[in-house]
Order: C-alpha cells, then structure tokens, then sequence
C-alpha cells in the first residue's frame, strides 16, 4: 500500500537475463525488448526488482591474476636468479599485459588496474619480507612504467586477436604473459654475468686547515647529527664503531641496528690521505650492492683551506645499470654529504667564521668487468 | 524447518566424512564418524613418513569423502526411494560421436500406462526439477505451449546459477522438446536441447509404457576434451536416471 493515498509507488521491473528494463504497458506479449526472454506481469517470479550489476566479473578476475602473478613472479625470479632484467622489466610487462588483456577492454580502466596493481603487488612482498620498505618504494616507481607499458600491450594484442579465429585466444596468450618474467630469467642467468663497480666520489671545500680536516674524519657511524630522511630509509640505523684508525692494517667494526660492517684500513699518509676497504658485509642488502673500498682525500688549497674528496667503491648487482645507477648515486651521495657535513662541523668548531652552508660537488664514475 | 539441500549435505561429508549425514539428520553420522576415527587410528598406528604410503592414505581419505559425500546427498534427496517395489528398468545409451556434439538417450519402462506416465511429465514444473542440477523451474507464462520460455535454476555442487530455455515443440499427450541454454553470448555454456517422448510398449498385460529422454548438445568448453564431457554427460545421465526411477 502506498504511503500516500493517491500516489503508487513505481518500482521499476528488469529482466532475468540480460537485466535490462522491462516495459510492463506492452501488453500483448510481456518479453524483454533486448534480449526477448519473455515475462509475467502477474507473476514477481518472472523478473527482478533491482539490477545484480556483476561489474567484478569485468575486471576481478584478470586484475586478480595479475597480482598473484607478479608476486609469486618476482618472488620466484628474486630467489633463483639475477636481479635484472627479468625482475625488475619483465614481471611488472608481464602484470600490466595480463591486466590489459584479461579485463575490460578500457584503457583507462586499464591503466587505473595497472596504477593499484603496483602497491598490491608491492606491500605484500614487504610484508613478506621479499623486500625492504625503501627497496619496495623504489620497486613501486620502477614498476609504473613497464606496467602501463604492459597494459597498452595487453590492450592491443586484445584488439589484434579479437578479429582472429583463434579459439583458444581468450586464454592460451594469458598463459605466455604469466610466462614471460619466467622465461627472460632462464634467459638472463645463461648469459654471461658482467660485474659492474660503481665509484662515487663526493666533494667538500672546508674552512678550515688540511690538519683541521684530517682531525676531523669520521666515518658515517661517527656522524652525530641526525642523517636525511633517504638515508634513514635506505640504511640501516648506525649504532656505534669500534676500532681506530691510526695505522695501516687495523680493523674498524661498525655495528647497525640490522647487521654489521668490518673496515680494515688499507692506506693512510697523514694529513693526506686515508683509504680502507670492507672484509666484511652484513647488512641485510648484499644481493643489491657489495661495498668494496673508500677513501678519504684531503688536498690543500692556495688560501690555507682544504677541500676533501670522500670516494666510495661498490659493485652492483642490480641491473639494468642505467635504472639502478641514478638511485645508487643518489643513496651515497647522500651518505657522503651527511659524513662531510659531520667533519666540516667538527673542523671548522674551533674558528669563528660565520656559518655558510658549502655545496658539495659530486662525481661518478663506473666501471664493467666481465666475470 | 526447512530441507536439507543435497549439495550442502554433498560438501559438507566431502570435507568431513559424516558430517553431511548429520546435517540431514540422520543416524548414519554414527557410522561415517567411527569410519574417520577407525582410518585415523590406523594411519596413527602406521605412522609413516614413506611417500607411497602417504599418497596412499591420502587416496583412501578421499574416496572415503567421496563416498560419504554421494551417500550424505541419496540421504537428502526428497523423493522416497520406489526402487524395489517399482520394476522400472532404465537405459542410458551414449553413441559414439565425433567432434563437438554430444548426444544421450535415457529409456525408463514403467509399468503403468501413458496416460499416467504423461500426467507426470507434462507437469514440468516438477517433472523438470527431477534432475541432478535443476533446481527450481519458473514458466513466463502460465499456460505450458511451444514457444513458452522458462528459467531453470540450477544448483551444481552448492553453485547456483540461472539457465534459460524455450519449449520447442509440445505434443500432447506424446511428448515435447525444450532448450537449456546458457546466461550469456552464444557458442559457451553447455547449450542443448531435451527431447522427451512418452510411448505405449506394446499390448502389455498390465500395460506398461516407456519414457525416452534424448540430450542433444555442443560440448563449447575449449578446456575440457569433448570426449571427457561425453563421459561426464553418460554420467549425468546415470544419475538422472536413478533420480527418475526414485520419482515416477
């Protein structure tokens, strides 16, 4: 009964079928005008008050797909091989290929699965400790291109392939993009792995002696201000360092708050130069990067300054270097200027120059050897 | 209280032999219960670690679930069980075929006349229903004729979906033909028609009649070979024809 005398309520009656809307004046054969399927008027049984709109059904599925796929794609590419091209090219192609060939046909939506495809896939491998939380962000912005890339691919061999006669095409295609990350891994570890050292070499021109400057080194654990946000992202929290550095052969230990670091001194001229190298690695991103040596560089100037050169040496295992290598820099660069802010600190304390904040100059240089 | 549904039942003694049994309320849990103890028991007392005999275990674990599964869903069925006292002999035939087309025949032979048998099976809102997936049939007309569409709500395994299908053909007296087709584009889904036929055997003293059932489809699923989906359809089949000799 209506709640208003005078006034029946319109409730609007669809098809079982195709869910379209049903016109209840077309009185000589109630039927569904788009896809015919008939009704009953005088029977509720025959159709349906409100839409199921199984909009899921267009994109769950395949988006689903996708992020179990690049899970357990990059996890088991992470575990048996190299971190390359498969890893970091190959899985995200292969998650926004499946995204753009296995939902809707929309590329925008398309393009929106693949954009929430990248944090599905990311957190979960962090949360499973696949990764680091800073690994896992740099993954993600790794990631954005090749997905999309990927899902313009899926889009287009879609539309290729929906002209064909291939019965198999709405599936047989999926199952060569799942094996695609897969298979460029099997590919990537037969061919012949190249080592590739990276320098970084970081410069800061001081007010203050070349003797000042020497006094004043300090590795990175030693630093009292506090470090730059990438820097507490990227590393481990320093703790402390024991050992010393005053002759040739002995042996520095700095301990973080996920692992440790031993330094042996290799070279020191005094007031000049003092380089070490690392005997020992244990910081959680030994398959990333291998710390080789460094140095401390300190040259005089003509005015009675000095400038010093903090250099770092590391061989890379993440590849391609042209992604990896702009990120690397980036991370030491920041490392080296935190550790010449901690000495200009300490080596210019005592004069009473007014504070002015030195730009340090930054260099790069790499280096690739086949092993 | 409402009836136990055959599929839930089917599940639940699937993923704990007895458990079905006891959620059609019948003592037969006692049984199926003792069984599990008895197998665990026994693979406690073996206690091996040697594949072989693992997978062996594993293997009689499901049969065992199997088997309660098919006994807990007998058990639900509503129909009560005529087949001793009824003689009616079935068949179920599956020509050999070739390609995508799939074909059975099911013969019953009742010993009772057309006439009588036709009552039944022109009442399709429940003849139909006497099947091992159909679940609810729904006329868009109240008047049965060639032409009258139906939906047929399926239950397949606890799995509830809507089919949708046409009579074709409606004889009276001697038979009809339908189509069961699926909810969406054409070429997927299983899509086929049943023809029935109701027919007088002879000049039998006391009379008797025969009931022929023939499913005539395309086999559409690109991931299941069509011969495995013969073997599937003769062993739908099978089981439709037990459910009819229960019923009639």
């Amino acid at each position: 009964m209506s709640e208003f005398p005078g006034f029946s309520k319109v409730v609007p009656h669809y098809c079982l079928r195709c869910q379209a809307f049903l016109d209840f004046y077309n009185d000589d054969d109630p039927s569904c005008d788009e896809c015919g399927l008939q009704f009953d008027p005088e029977n509720p049984a025959t159709f349906v008050q409100s839409r199921i709109y199984l909009w899921w059904k267009y994109w769950l599925p395949g988006f689903f797909l996708a992020v179990v796929s690049g899970i357990i794609s990059y996890a088991v590419c992470l575990q048996t091989g190299e971190l390359g091209i498969a890893l970091f090219v190959a899985v995200p192609i292969s998650v926004g290929a499946i995204i753009g060939y296995g939902t809707h046909p929309n590329i925008w939506l398309s393009l929106l699965w693949g954009v929430i495809a990248v944090p599905a896939i990311v957190l979960p491998l962090v949360s499973l400790n696949f990764a680091g939380f800073f690994c896992g962000l740099t993954v993600g912005l790794i990631f954005f291109v090749p997905v999309l890339f990927g899902a313009i691919m899926g889009l287009i061999l879609r539309a290729v392939l929906a002209r064909s006669k291939w019965d198999q095409r709405w599936f047989f295609p999926l199952v060569f993009i799942i094996a695609l990350p897969y298979a460029v891994q099997a590919i990537e570890c037969r061919l012949p792995r190249r080592t590739e050292v990276g320098t970084v070499r970081t410069e800061l021109h001081v007010n203050a002696t070349p003797q000042e400057a020497w006094n004043a080194i300090m590795f990175y654990e030693e630093v009292e201000h506090s470090p730059p946000w990438l820097l507490r992202l990227a590393l481990p929290k320093p703790i402390r360092s024991v050992g010393n550095k005053e002759r040739e052969g002995e042996i520095v230990r700095c301990v973080y708050d996920r692992g440790y670091l031993v330094k042996r001194i290799s070279r020191r001229e005094e007031d000049r130069l003092l380089a070490f190298e690392v005997v020992e690695q244990k910081l959680h991103f030994e398959r990333d990067v291998t710390l080789l040596d460094g140095s401390f560089q300190i040259t005089p100037s003509e005015d009675g300054s000095a400038s010093i050169v903090v250099t770092t040496r590391y061989e890379r295992h993440l590849s391609p270097a042209w992604l990896w290598q702009p990120i690397e820099n980036e991370v030491v660069h920041a490392l080296h200027e935190h550790v010449l802010e901690g000495m200009r600190r300490h080596a210019e304390q005592p004069s009473e120059a007014p504070y002015q904040p030195k730009i340090p100059r930054r260099h790069e240089t790499q280096r690739v050897a086949k092993r | 209280m409402s009836e136990p549904n055959k599929w839930s039942a089917f599940l639940l003694s699937l993923a704990a032999p007895g458990a079905g049994q006891l959620y059609a309320r019948s003592f037969w849990c006692v049984p199926w219960f003792c069984s599990v103890a008895l197998f665990a028991i026994i693979a406690g007392v073996t206690s091996s670690t040697n594949f072989g005999v693992v997978t062996l275990q594993a293997v009689l674990f499901a049969v065992l679930g199997l088997l309660s599964a098919e006994h807990a869903k007998r058990l639900c069925e509503t129909t009560p069980s005529q087949l001793r006292r009824s003689g009616i002999v079935s068949r179920v035939e599956l020509p050999p075929l070739r390609g995508r087309t799939v074909k059975a025949r099911i013969e019953l032979d009742v010993p009772y006349d057309r006439k009588k048998l036709w009552s039944t099976v022109a009442n399709l809102s429940e003849f139909l229903t006497i099947d091992t997936f159909h679940e609810q049939v729904t006329m868009m007309r109240p008047e049965v004729r060639a032409g009258v569409d139906f939906v047929l709500s399926h239950n397949a395994f606890g799995v509830r979906f809507r089919r949708f299908g046409r009579i074709l053909r409606w004889e009276e007296g001697r038979g009809y033909s339908f189509s069961d087709l699926p909810n969406g584009k054409l070429g997927v889904g299983f899509p086929h028609v049943f023809f029935i036929r109701v027919e007088e055997i002879g000049d039998r003293m006391p009379p008797a009649s025969r009931l022929t059932i023939e499913v005539r489809g395309k086999w559409t699923s690109r991931w299941i070979p069509a011969a495995l989906g013969r073997w599937w359809l003769y062993c739908v089949c099978r089981e439709h024809a037990r459910l009819l000799r229960k019923a009639l």
